[in-house]
Order: C-alpha cells, then structure tokens, then sequence
C-alpha cells in the first residue's frame, strides 16, 4: 500500500483526513460528499486516508474481549462499594482514635504538684473516705500511696538510728549494729 | 423522565444499609441525562450506576484497549476509569458548573486515557499485537507476505503515533480509538476546537511521511 497521494484537491485534503479518522461536521460532511462524487482524485486519495487510520486504529473487538467487559456494571458497583465500606471503616477508626486522644489530653497535661510534708498527716482520713467508694480508681491508688507513707513514717527512727550528723553538717553512715 | 417514590433498601452509593429513595423508570434510563444519573446514583440508587456503565463502556473500552496488553486489562482499566469518575463526580457535585450537560462524558474520556496511560507505564507495553499477527500469518497461506507488509506498516505507524507530542497522540487517539467529535476531543483535553485540529492535522502529516518512508 502506498501513502495517501497529496494530488487531490488541496482544500479538500484536510477535510478527508478527518472524515477518514471520525466524524464531521455534518455542513462540511455534506459538501465534501458532493465533492467526491465529481472528483476521483479525491476518492483515492480518501482511500488512502482510511487505509492509514485502519492502520493506526486498534484491531477489532476480540470475543475474549468482549467475554472480559461483561458484567461491567455489576463489578464496579461492587468495588465502589467495597471502597466505600473501608473509607466508611477507616474514618471511624480515626474518629474513635481522635476521640480518645482529646480525652486523654488532659491527664496527659496535668502534673500532679508535689506533695507538702503534711500530707502525711492528712492521708489516713482521705484513705477512710476512699475505702467508702469502692470501684474509685483513684481511691485505690490514694490507697496505695498512704500504705507506703504510712511505712516511710514508722522507719524514719530506725534510719536516724544509722546516721550520724558530723560537725561540718554533712551526713555519713554510721554502724547501726 | 424518572419518577421517584420512597421504598427501603440499600445506599448504593455509599454501600450502607439504610432508609432510602428510589425511583421507577417510567420512559427508560436513556431519556436521562447523565448528570441526572449521577446524581441519582449519588443519592442511592444503584441502577443508576448500572445505566451510566451501560451508556458509556464501549466508548471507555475503545480508548483504553490501545494500552491493555490483556482482555483482562482492557475490562480492569474500564472498571478503574468509571470508579475514579464517580469519585471526581461526587467530589465536584457541590460545585454550580458539576451540572453542565456532557461533563461527566468529558471527564470519563480524560480519565480513561490516563488510566491508560499510567497502565502502559506501569507495565512497560502496550498491546501485544505481534503475537495475533504472527498467529494470523502463520494460518494465512498465499496471503502471509501482505499480511506480514501489512504488520510492518502497522508497527511502525504504532511507533510513530507513540513518538507524537502527548497533546497529538491524545487527539488522534481520541479521534481514532474513541470516534470523538473535535469538539468533545477539546473538551476532555481542555482546549479549543480549533487547536484540536491542529493537533490533529501536524499529527496526521507526520504520520502520512512515516508511511511513505519520508520519516522514521
């Protein structure tokens, strides 16, 4: 096959190629067709334009091809779906997520200022209210805390009982045996 | 039209189970246009997703199956280029211009040729013709050199279309592949009807030279 022949008329060359490749516009398209009635230049070389563009064009729908394509619709329904039910699952996984992360902001936050000598001696009335309520997760942890001061008091004599306080004010370790 | 009634079921568009409307076809989906659809699929109703994939899969096919290796692909690449249009739909619904007539056909066309695209990328080829052509001569007898003079013109045309400008081979591979009028090859690439021809025209001269041997 050889390539399009440039010899039809020159006005019309322009138009062939695109009514060899698609439509056109149905003014242009009817002129064009009166043209190549009258003009076997034209014809041949419109022949040439369409064997061109068979060329460039894909080959024919294939039946496997076309086996492939049906239930189109059903499938990309069902993947849209599919996405929808993960986007829906992750925004309230990140949800849940921020949620929590606000609610625990502000323990995060709050630091607990350290606790004046007297407290000790406030503790036991505080652990009497807090053995009142159980399930208080606080209470319990109050709880604990005053067991081990209430500990740190009654050793305070024994480890005195170890130390010595030397002249220059400095603390040395003496034999408690 | 369509007229609607309220029944239960399914949200189709977002795949929940809930309280919906619905609506009957009383004159055929074909008479809707398709931004009506997709706002129908939008706002539940499945069939309506089913009506825009009927409507316009045989253009989306066209236009990818110049990059899918496999029938597979081509229904893989279909099914991509219609998810990824109703997600750009629904993100765009809000906007005023979402409702003008032949955007979502624009957007459909645009979609499929960069899922194509980015499909031969991926994969490094495009459609295995050699091995159809070799199995069509091998059973060709006294016609086997046309058919093999016929491959070769194809093979290099397919180059050149390949070597063409990213904006020429998108309007020629719309207008080939796809059938497209220029006016709508312009508005899926988002120019004028009359730079659409040019494109077209500086692509189809270069094409006519390479199969007359003038270039390679």
């Amino acid at each position: 096959m050889s390539a399009p022949d440039t010899a039809c008329c020159e006005e019309m060359d322009t138009l062939l190629a695109e009514r060899a490749s698609g439509p056109v516009e149905a003014s242009a398209a009817a002129a064009l067709e009166a043209h190549l009635l009258r003009c076997p230049a034209c014809r041949a070389a419109a022949a040439q334009w369409e064997a061109l563009f068979s060329l460039v064009a894909v080959p024919p729908v294939t039946p496997k091809e076309e086996a492939a394509l049906r239930g189109l619709g059903e499938r990309s329904l069902a993947a849209w779906q599919r996405r929808e039910r993960r986007w829906r699952t992750a925004r309230g996984v990140l949800a849940t997520a921020g949620l929590l992360a606000a609610a625990a902001l502000p323990l995060w936050l709050w630091q607990p200022a350290p606790r004046p000598p007297d407290a000790v001696a406030t503790a036991p009335a505080v652990q009497q209210v807090g053995s009142e309520a159980p399930g208080w997760d606080v209470d319990e942890g109050l709880d604990g805390t005053e067991a081990v001061s209430a500990e740190m008091t009654s050793e305070d004599t024994t480890l005195l009982d170890g130390l010595a306080l030397e002249g220059d004010g400095a603390f040395a370790l003496g034999d408690s045996g | 039209m369509l007229a609607r009634r309220m029944t239960d079921g399914g949200d189709a568009a977002s795949g929940q189970q809930r309280p919906r409307r619905a609506w009957t076809v009383l004159s055929g989906g074909g008479t809707a246009s398709d931004e009506t659809l997709l706002s129908d699929f939008l706002a539940g109703e499945a069939r309506a997703f089913g009506e825009l994939v009927a409507r316009h899969q045989r253009l989306v096919q066209a236009l990818v199956r110049r990059y899918a290796a496999r029938p597979e692909d081509t229904a893989d690449l279909a099914q991509a280029t219609f998810l990824r249009a109703f997600a750009a739909a629904r993100r765009s619904l809000a906007r005023a211009d979402a409702a003008q007539p032949g955007l979502f056909r624009a957007w459909l066309v645009r979609i499929a040729v960069n899922v194509g695209k980015n499909h031969a990328r991926d994969v490094g080829r495009w459609r295995l013709e050699d091995a159809e052509v070799l199995t069509e001569v091998a059973t060709s007898g006294p016609d086997a050199p046309a058919l093999l003079e016929r491959a070769e013109q194809r093979r290099r045309l397919r180059t050149a279309v390949a070597g063409l400008s990213a904006r020429q081979r998108a309007v020629v591979t719309l207008r080939v592949d796809g059938g497209l009028p220029f006016k709508e090859v312009a508005e899926a690439l988002r120019m004028t009807e009359n730079n659409a021809k040019v494109h077209f025209h500086h692509a189809v001269r270069r094409l006519k030279a390479v199969l007359a041997g003038e270039e390679t």
